[in-house]
């Protein structure tokens, strides 16, 4: 029953295992990693250890049967390890190490001690067989997992070479064998080629199942990509929200704000209505008249302009913001809100332009939360100011906001800026979570502090952001 | 030293006109707002009104405390109720302790709570903003009646305590017994005095503070502490 010569086989076997690894690690040139190499250079072993099994006779004893023993073993360790580290289940390195050794003393002690021959092979065979297996049954796992046909592959011809190996342990056992491979009959030879099969479909299964992943990663990446950009435009989406209900807070006092001028230009057209009936008005009065109500008119239609820019939903833009303009846009937009809460507002001395990169109305955004915090806190406070001041340092500009107020509880200090976390009993515990990610978006960053008890107390916010390079100081 | 004759100023139209103006009425407008404030003013002056305007609550009561003018004719407050530093309400219940000028409030379409507190403290009436002229001149006209009577009606108290001062004792001891209703015998028994003195000093007592008939005896004896 020899339909081919079983050391010829073996150094096909050995050249395809040198090659075919060879051919993997370039095609997988992208993907390489640590189990690639394992999967690899386990291969490579193989290859080694086939052909060394192949020169039987023709080099020292140990060199085609304790050497392939040892290699074999390792390999197919490797192999093992490197789907166990894609499984996320990787065995422990010493471990490993001393099991082999273990298996090699046992191996050297059957065979040179004992002498007996078959036992030696039985051993192997049984320990290589085992490793098969478990190699059949990772794979196995792995194309449940993955759902990848290339694995299953992968695990149906090892479970076959594991099959083959057992089969041989147990001709060797039923005593129809010999302890040399090269000198037995079927079950070497179903061996061989099982082997052959392995050397060709586990490696271009392990480069399908490689490719796969890498497929799947890229996948997965543009899904993540897709995400953040959803998460990007949520909370954009969230900010506008919030700027909304800032805006609805702030509407009464600024129904207030509005109403001033409309109650000017009323009594002053009014006014111009009774002189020209009564004929009391000459021309010069009429045009004074007239030009006040063109200048509230103006007045009423600043203040609106002023609501629109802020609520109008904008994506990110970026352009030349100057922070010193924003404070003071923001200043007056909750001005009548301070004035009713007897908040006074004190800048430092002006100091030129302060030109970041950035959404105007974002960073406004950041303001208006740290401005309408400041008057919250002061409801109380003895003394009322927000301090604001706006410095260059070392390309930076930095935005600091502080008022009199009593300042943050140490509770507070640590959980402000987590969302949801509030202080207020209206509040939404979203405004400095926000304020936080859109300064983060503009490569700044957003600092709660309290100053000094000695220094007066109170709260600080304290913004930094990568001044614009062509800064003019 | 100078005379007094050589610190006189001569009489110029506009005192005149100032006098004039004062007389048919004088409107304190206090609001914060700048331009309202001139608009109201021009309004207010041109229907004969003397005006005085002020930015601030506080800086009308600083006015008053070194500076109380004293013009005769009638006189009322049109003050803003949302100011910084002291609001309208709050002007309006110092005001209350100082003299009893008439208030007008006037707020920017604000909640009913305000509107109730101001009336609660004596605001004759509360404007919303914007205001009509013709609403803003007829609330200013009533204010200034309300000024008119209560000024008459302190004239007429402070009179007529100078005139219950100069009775004697026994001519109100018996005016008031009068007023409570008792009859002339009834008195002369009581004090143990002859009829004819007490109708006697009843005549002169009447004289005295302006009574004509029994029922002005009883008016001034309610309104004057007799």
């Amino acid at each position: 029953m020899t339909f081919f010569d079983v050391r010829t086989a073996f150094l096909i076997l050995g050249l395809l295992y040198l090659l075919l690894p060879t051919v993997a690690w370039i095609v997988l040139a992208r993907q390489r990693s640590l189990q690639v190499a394992l999967w690899c250079g386990g291969g490579l072993l193989v290859g080694a250890g086939s052909i060394l099994v192949g020169l039987y006779n023709s080099i020292p004893e140990w060199a085609y049967i304790t050497l392939p023993a040892v290699m074999f073993r390792v390999s197919f360790l490797a192999r093992i390890q490197s789907l166990r580290m894609d499984l996320g289940i990787p065995w422990p390195c010493p471990w490993m190490v001393l099991a082999e050794m273990a298996i090699f003393l046992t191996f050297t002690g059957i065979h040179y001690g004992l002498q007996d021959h078959v036992l030696r092979a039985q051993f192997n065979s049984s320990v290589i067989a085992g490793l098969l297996l478990h190699l059949a049954m990772l794979a196995w796992r792995i194309g449940r997992d993955e759902q990848s046909p290339s694995a299953k592959w992968i695990s149906y011809v090892y479970g076959l070479v594991g099959t083959a190996m057992v089969f041989r342990v147990l001709s060797l056992t039923n005593g129809g064998g010999n302890s040399n491979v090269l000198n037995e009959g079927f079950s070497a030879q179903l061996l061989v080629l099982s082997l052959l099969l392995s050397s060709v479909i586990g490696h271009f299964g392990y480069v399908g199942l490689a490719l796969d992943r890498s497929m799947r990663r890229e996948l997965k990446m543009t899904a993540d990509r897709a995400r953040d950009e959803e998460n990007r435009r949520l909370g954009a989406q969230i900010a506008q929200l919030d700027r909304q209900r800032s805006l609805g807070e702030l509407s009464a006092s600024l129904g207030h704000e509005l109403n001033q001028p409309l109650t000017a230009i009323l009594t002053n057209a009014q006014v111009a209505k009774r002189g020209l009936q009564s004929g009391r008005f000459d021309t010069a009065q009429h045009t004074e008249f007239l030009d006040k109500i063109v200048h509230n008119t103006q007045r009423a239609s600043q203040i609106i302009e002023r609501i629109r820019s802020f609520i109008r939903p904008s994506t990110s833009r970026s352009e030349p913001v100057d922070l010193n303009i924003i404070v003071r846009e923001v200043a007056e937009l909750v001005a009548d809100d301070a004035h009713r809460s007897k908040v006074r507002f004190v800048f430092s001395a002006n100091t030129g332009q302060m030109l970041v990169t950035g959404d105007s109305i974002q960073l406004s955004q950041i303001v208006l939360n740290a401005f309408r915090n400041a008057i919250e806190a002061l409801k109380q406070a003895r003394q009322r100011e927000i301090q604001v001041s706006c410095r260059y340092s070392n390309e930076r500009i930095i935005l600091s906001i502080r008022d009199t107020g009593p300042g943050l509880t140490p509770e507070a200090l640590d959980q402000a800026g987590t969302p949801f976390f509030t202080t207020k009993s209206t509040g939404l515990g979203m405004g400095i979570s926000i304020s936080r990610s859109i300064a983060l978006q503009h490569g700044g960053t957003l600092n709660l502090t309290n100053a000094d008890a000695q220094d007066g107390g109170g709260a600080i916010v304290e913004l930094n952001f990568p001044a614009l390079s062509e800064v003019n100081l | 030293m100078k005379t007094l004759k050589e610190y006189r100023s001569p009489i110029t139209v506009f005192d005149r006109k100032l006098a004039e103006h004062c007389t048919r009425g004088r409107v304190v407008i206090i609001d914060d707002d700048e331009e309202i404030l001139s608009a109201l003013t021009a309004l207010v002056e041109m229907e004969g009104y003397a005006c005085e305007t002020y930015v601030s609550a506080l800086s009308y009561l600083q006015m008053l405390n070194y500076n109380r003018p004293c013009f005769p004719g009638p006189c009322c407050v049109l003050c803003d109720v949302k100011m910084p530093e002291l609001g309208g309400l709050e002007l309006q219940s110092r005001l209350a302790e100082l003299d009893d000028t008439p208030v007008l409030l006037m707020s920017g379409a604000s909640g009913a709570r305000e509107a109730v507190s101001a009336f609660h403290a004596g605001a004759l009436d509360f404007l919303i903003k914007p205001i009509d002229a013709d609403t803003l001149l007829t609330a200013v006209d009533k204010a200034l009646v309300v000024s008119v009577e209560r000024y008459s009606q302190r004239v007429r108290k402070v009179t007529l305590a100078a005139q219950i001062a100069t009775l004697t004792e026994r001519e109100r001891d018996i005016a008031r017994r009068v007023a409570a209703g008792q009859t002339n015998p009834a008195i002369a028994e009581e004090l143990g005095i002859a009829l004819r003195t007490v109708k006697l000093h009843r005549q002169r007592a009447m004289e005295k503070i302006g009574a004509v008939k029994m029922k002005d005896l009883v008016r001034i004896a309610d309104e004057g502490n007799l």
